[in-house]
């Protein structure tokens, strides 16, 4: 378009066409600005007026827009301004500025359809189950209360209506009724009351699907916040799927591997059973790492980089990096062993329990009490024997040899018996040690008594040899002896007679102690021999009290040899002897003819304790030859509690209890009675054979064996009896199985403890043995429903209503809408 | 000399009034009754004795259709009206303290596939295989005289696009969702649609409103998952995949964030609709498909009816069923409900009977004095505490079952023994860890989308 066009229309310029004054410039301005305004507006109005509506719009009569913000909306804003509402300023103003070119930027694509779908759900669902998680409270409440009446409301529906509500609510209906309301409320009170009734019931269609406007605006607000929730999903999606840097997603990952770390550690606090498995799990991962040829650098990326390496100073920190990782991540977690310890805490406990009750002794927590002690014992000792040990070796080879000798004599009876054997090696070395001994002035007799003793043994020996056959190979590991010493590890030859000197000294020391006591028991016992000179006369025939009597006698003056005889006599039950035999047993292995003495003794803590609680276990049979078991056991009671401080007031008692009941041997009794006891239980053969069935025969007829056997139906070997480990306690497994249907197998579930079951079922819930009151409280059922009654669904109503201002609704729309409402009415 | 005689004074053991209880002089030491235990344990055992001897559960049997009952409704604010539908597309309306049926339609051209009631009670919606979906007074004599033709014609009738296999409404508003090819919204008796939820592309064959919460929606899937609908978002919002179809779903009416299905693989499942991942509780017991699931109006309880012709009552918190009702000629199972009382169970099934059921089968209905009732509750307490001895038990548990149930029993019985036994198998002779133990609520679900 030209001005020219202009001039025509607007008559400016004269009919020749000429300007009617050149001249005057001013008015010339004056002219162009005036022409200029014109078509400002001739413009506009041009291109705003389409009169139809049409599909494909014509572009060259699209609007032209100014560049910047128009002066109108400025006018506008400052309308605003004096009408108030600053945050309305800003928010108009900010959208007013115009944005700078570099702000401009065009609009992303969207997210894929499927994707877009899923974020939209994944907000939904979240909402809803945020939504849901309301009613915990109340479900929760439901669930543990005590009594719920239904319907749960129904308290609260009758309070609402008043009487006159009510009343008022009653329609009149029939004729009479009609002229009741007439006399009662009069002529208008029926009139309206039947506009009503004429009224239709509910809200009309209109009215019932038109939304409120405190609706439309929830609705709007919450349609923002989904819109608003999605967007900010998908821009995360999208914005997640885009970023390259490996970096990034290498710190995510390392979150991620956190995130778990953190979530098995809690796991392992809460449910151990889900640790176990996410461990599993984890290792699996690792295995498959393994197989993978992952961070091995046999990948195309590796080889390059490999091929550069040589030069390339950051290729290879990258491909032993790579290897580093392969290394971390099939690595196998080493677990810890903390669990060993836990388990071993509770066995002294238990020892210390059982130690009151001499019959609930079990040999072996004595001997490896006992054996700890010595254990000890030899350790200090250890130290001492290296100072001395140069000194003393010529003197051990000269004992060693003579210990040859003996042993040689014995050697078929170390074969048979093992025990027996050790003990009679402690009786060689001492009567060894004596014959040096200058000041011991009893060998000859302590000669005399070893060749009693090999009387003794072999008649154990037949006893043995008819109950079982034990062969104990000659070099039972038993025999080997353990001196461990942390401090000296070069340390390995031991000189074990020097040691066993030392043991034998104290062991002996204790002995007389021991021995001593039993002297005094002695004085006492006889003062009542006075009395009862039968009893006394019946105790002379029990052997070894005899000889223990007489070996107190001698005691008196201290003599050493009773002190051995003593320990022979209670074999090797004692920890002490034990010890000795064990330390004797190795002498006996070092003199193996085979082997040298100076052999070395290879020391193996483990196998020591393991060996010498075996033979301990052994010895704990008792044989019924040494002691009377009443005796015996006071004796090793007494012993056990004489490791520290003795001479205890119980002690004496249990030796007096055990003198007065020294002839009945109720154990043995005890032993028989239950033989007995369950023999009889024992399920018998039943025999179907029919002698003379089925061939000829006639008086005196012996039915063939194998006819027997097949016709022999054998019973069905019972299940171990509860009993069969408890030596001293006969359980009839019979008595009860009546009643065995009427009890309880199993712990019913939110129990823990049976204690805690058996309470609940043993308080009485009835009237008979509980007040009314009580008994009515306690027997009221758990949940009460009426007959007819309806049982609405929980409503929402049932929530605690949200505080104003949780649904946020732009002032603006919240004004629009007060607008609407009064223009409304 | 003065004589002692015995001597009773009337005031120390008389009433004053007839209405006055009866003194009873008790000594509640515990040391006089060494025997308490005991004797309440006798007692809890005649109590379950006595459960057993008074479980008549069966009350009556409405007959009147011709053609099998496909499905009930219960009327939501009447508890004496029921609605059965039949797949000759009859609708009658009964009365159930009558036991008499009062109104009789021909509601659809062949099966009636769903029913549901607005809110108000006024009108019953239903959809059947014709396409149609049709409002019916639910009331016709009450709102107008010229009830004859009112009773058999609908109010007004929509014809879908689609046939229709489901319809439930929403609890406040004006709006029904129907489910078939897809889920379809619906506004009052507008003619179109005014929303249509789609995912995947099978069809949906039963649809519940959550009754609470009442945005949300649950629907069974015939491509055997279950989806959930959010009609604020217009969008489906979560869907599980289970291992065979679900048949029914029904809203936990006390707790609206759970909700139980009925499988096909003759169990049911108890959800959380939070956490879809495994099942809160699976009820086994049936032999067969389970059809139809409601929820009892506490929450409490569920009754499902089964193909096996048997219903089952189950507790939510147990697995195994608490109860079976079964007749000779009951037949398979097409719907149960729980009545809005608690009190009833009614079922519809094949051979064209709805039976009314007792909710407790030895339950006495009707008007008790205060001692009969005090009694009642003891038994009940005594039943419960002792409720872990085997004979109250046994006895508690004893139910007969017909020949092809127990037969059927026992064959799953084998059948899941050998599974196990295989699976051992398999663990015994493989490397540790490639057959891992797989708790069986796990196994339920096979995938959770989003």
């Amino acid at each position: 378009m030209s001005d020219d066009e202009f001039a025509e229309d607007d008559g400016l310029y004269d009919e020749d066409g000429l300007l009617k004054d050149e001249g005057d410039f001013r008015d010339k301005s004056n002219l162009i600005n005036s022409v200029h305004k014109i078509f400002d507006i001739k413009k506009k109005g041009r291109g705003a007026i389409r009169h139809e509506a049409v599909k494909d719009v014509e572009e060259f009569v699209a609007v032209k827009r100014r560049s910047g913000p128009g002066s109108s909306l400025n006018k506008l804003l400052e309308s605003v301004k004096q009408s108030g509402e600053e945050k309305t300023v800003d928010k108009v103003s900010k959208l007013v500025k115009a944005p700078s070119l570099k702000s401009l930027k065009t609009l992303e694509t969207p997210l894929e359809k499927p994707q877009a779908l899923k974020a939209k759900r994944t907000v939904l669902y979240e909402n809803a189950k945020r939504d849901l998680s309301r009613f915990n409270p109340i479900v929760y409440h439901n669930r543990v209360a005590d009594q719920l009446v239904y319907p749960l409301n129904a308290g609260k529906k009758a309070l609402k209506l008043s009487s006159t509500e009510r009343v008022a609510d009653s329609i009149p209906m029939t004729p009479l009724e009609e002229e009741m309301a007439r006399v009662l409320y009069g002529e208008e009170y029926v009139k309206q009351k039947k506009a009503e009734l004429e009224k239709p019931k509910g809200p009309s269609d209109a009215e019932a699907y038109a939304l409120s406007v405190e609706e439309a605006l929830n609705m709007h607000s919450e349609m923002a916040r989904l819109r608003a929730q999605q967007s900010y999903k998908m821009a995360k999606a999208k914005r997640q799927n885009k970023i390259k840097s490996k970096k990034y997603h290498r710190l995510l990952r390392k979150e991620k591997i956190r995130k778990q770390l953190k979530e098995f550690e809690e796991m392992q606090k809460k449910d151990p059973e889900g640790a176990m498995l996410k461990l599993e799990e984890l290792n699996k991962s690792r295995v498959e790492e393994r197989m993978s040829l992952k961070h091995r650098n046999t990948s195309k990326w590796a080889k390059m980089h490999a091929a550069r390496a040589k030069y390339n100073k950051d290729s290879r920190i990258a491909l032993s990096e790579q290897l580093k990782i392969s290394k971390d991540l099939t690595q196998k977690v080493e677990e810890s062993d903390s669990d060993d310890d836990d388990l071993e805490c509770d066995i002294p406990h238990l020892v210390k329990s059982s130690l009151d009750n001499p019959w609930m002794l079990r040999p072996e927590v004595r001997d490896s009490d006992k054996l700890n002690v010595y254990y000890s014992g030899y350790k200090k000792l250890w130290e001492e024997i290296n100072e001395k040990k140069d000194k003393e070796r010529k003197r051990q080879e000269v004992q060693t040899i003579k210990n040859k000798q003996h042993v040689k004599k014995l050697g078929d009876e170390f074969q048979n018996d093992n025990i027996e054997s050790e003990d009679l090696l402690v009786e060689d070395n001492e009567t060894d040690k004596s014959g040096l001994d200058p000041e011991s002035s009893a060998a000859k007799s302590a000669q005399e008594r070893k060749a009693e003793k090999k009387k003794k043994l072999r008649q154990k020996q037949k006893n043995n040899k008819a109950k079982k056959k034990i062969i104990v190979p000659e070099t039972t590991t038993s025999t080997t002896t353990v001196v461990y010493d942390n401090d000296d590890p070069d340390f390995t030859e031991l000189d074990l007679d020097i040691m066993i000197e030392e043991a034998e000294d104290k062991i002996k020391d204790e002995a007389i102690r021991k021995l001593r006591k039993l002297s005094k028991v002695e004085k006492l016992e006889k003062k009542k021999s006075e009395q009862q000179s039968k009893r006394a006369a019946k105790r002379t025939k029990n052997k070894s009290k005899e000889m223990m009597r007489g070996d107190a006698d001698e005691i008196r003056d201290l003599d050493v040899d009773s002190a051995e005889q003593l320990l022979e006599n209670v074999g090797g039950e004692t920890g002490a002897s034990l010890a000795l035999t064990s330390v004797n047993g190795g002498v006996g292995r070092q003199i193996n003819p085979d082997k040298q003495d100076t052999s070395k003794v290879i020391i193996d803590p483990n196998n020591y304790l393991k060996i010498t609680k075996k033979a301990g276990g052994k010895k704990a049979k008792f044989d019924g030859n040494g002691m009377n078991k009443v005796e015996f056991d006071a004796f090793l009671n007494n012993e056990a509690a004489s490791s520290g401080e003795d001479d205890d007031d119980d002690d004496d008692q249990r030796k007096l209890i055990a003198e007065a009941f020294e002839d009945d041997d109720v154990v043995d009794e005890f032993r028989l009675r239950k033989e007995e006891e369950i023999d009889a239980l024992k399920p018998k053969d039943v025999d179907l054979c029919l002698p003379g069935w089925g061939e000829w025969g006639g008086k005196g007829i012996v039915p063939n064996p194998k006819k027997r056997k097949r016709f022999l139906i054998k019973a069905a070997p019972l299940p171990p009896r509860k009993d069969a480990a408890l030596s001293h306690v006969i359980l009839n497994e019979e008595v009860g199985e009546k009643v065995k249907e009427h009890l309880v197998r199993e712990l019913p579930f939110p129990f823990k403890r049976v204690k805690d079951y058996e309470k609940t079922i043993r308080a009485p819930v009835g009237r008979t043995w509980l007040p009314e009151q009580a008994t009515k409280d306690l027997v009221a059922p758990r949940v009460i429903t009426r007959l007819g009654a309806i049982i609405e669904p929980l409503d929402e109503d049932v929530l605690p209503k949200m505080k104003g201002g949780s649904l946020k609704v732009p002032i603006s729309i919240k004004r629009l809408a007060r607008v609407k409402k009064i223009a409304s009415k | 000399m003065k004589v002692k005689v015995l001597s009773r004074n009337p005031d120390r053991y008389s009433r004053e009034t007839s209405l006055d209880i009866h003194k009873l002089p008790r000594n509640y030491d515990p040391a006089l009754h060494p025997f308490e235990a005991q004797r309440e344990y006798t007692r809890a055992l005649n109590a379950v004795k006595l459960e057993r001897v008074f479980a008549k559960p069966f009350l009556a049997s409405l007959d009147g259709h011709s053609d099998m009952v496909a499905l009930l409704q219960k009327h939501p604010t009447q508890l004496s009206s029921l609605f059965s539908a039949a797949a000759d597309g009859v609708i009658k309306q009964w009365n159930i303290p009558l036991r008499t049926c009062t109104r009789t339609i021909q509601g659809h051209e062949g099966y009636v596939r769903g029913m549901t009631f607005t809110p108000d009670g006024e009108t019953l919606i239903s959809v059947g295989d014709d396409k149609n979906i049709r409002f019916w007074d639910v009331n016709p004599l009450l709102n107008s005289p010229e009830a004859t033709t009112e009773a058999v014609v609908a109010k007004h009738s929509i014809i879908t696009k689609y046939v229709v296999a489901g319809v439930s409404h929403h609890a406040k508003k004006p709006l029904f969702a129907t489910c078939g090819d897809s889920c379809l919204l619906w506004e009052g008796e507008r003619n179109e649609p005014i929303h249509k939820y789609d995912w995947g592309v099978d069809t949906l064959s039963a649809i519940k409103f959550n009754p609470t919460q009442t945005n949300v929606l649950g629907a069974c899937a015939n491509d055997r998952s279950i989806i959930l609908y959010d009609i604020r978002g217009g969008s489906p919002i979560r869907k599980a995949v289970l291992g065979l179809r679900s048949n029914a779903i029904a809203w936990n009416p006390m707790e609206p964030f759970v909700f139980v299905v009925a499988n096909e693989d003759y169990n049911s499942y108890m959800f959380d609709m939070r956490r879809l991942k495994k099942p809160l509780n699976i009820f086994m017991d049936h032999v067969s498909a389970v059809i139809d699931v409601d929820f009892s109006p506490t929450g409490k309880e569920i009754v499902t009816g089964s193909y096996d012709k048997t219903i089952r009552i189950f507790e939510v918190e147990k697995g195994r069923s608490r109860e079976v009702y079964h007749t000779k000629r009951m037949q398979r199972l097409t719907s149960v409900l729980w009545t809005m009382d608690n009190k009833y169970i009614i079922s519809g099934s094949d051979e064209m009977n709805i039976r009314l059921w007792k909710a407790r089968a030895w339950e006495k209905l009707g008007v008790m004095r205060t001692r009969e009732r005090d009694a009642m509750n003891y038994n009940e307490a005594l039943k419960e505490k002792f409720a872990h001895f085997p004979q109250v038990k046994r006895i508690s548990r004893h139910r007969q079952v017909p020949k092809h149930v127990y037969q059927a029993k026992k064959e799953l019985v084998t059948i899941k023994d050998s599974k196990k036994r295989k699976e051992g198998n398999r663990r015994a002779h493989t490397k540790p860890g490639t057959v891992p133990f797989v708790p069986e609520r796990q196994k339920t679900i096979l995938s959770e989308q989003e």
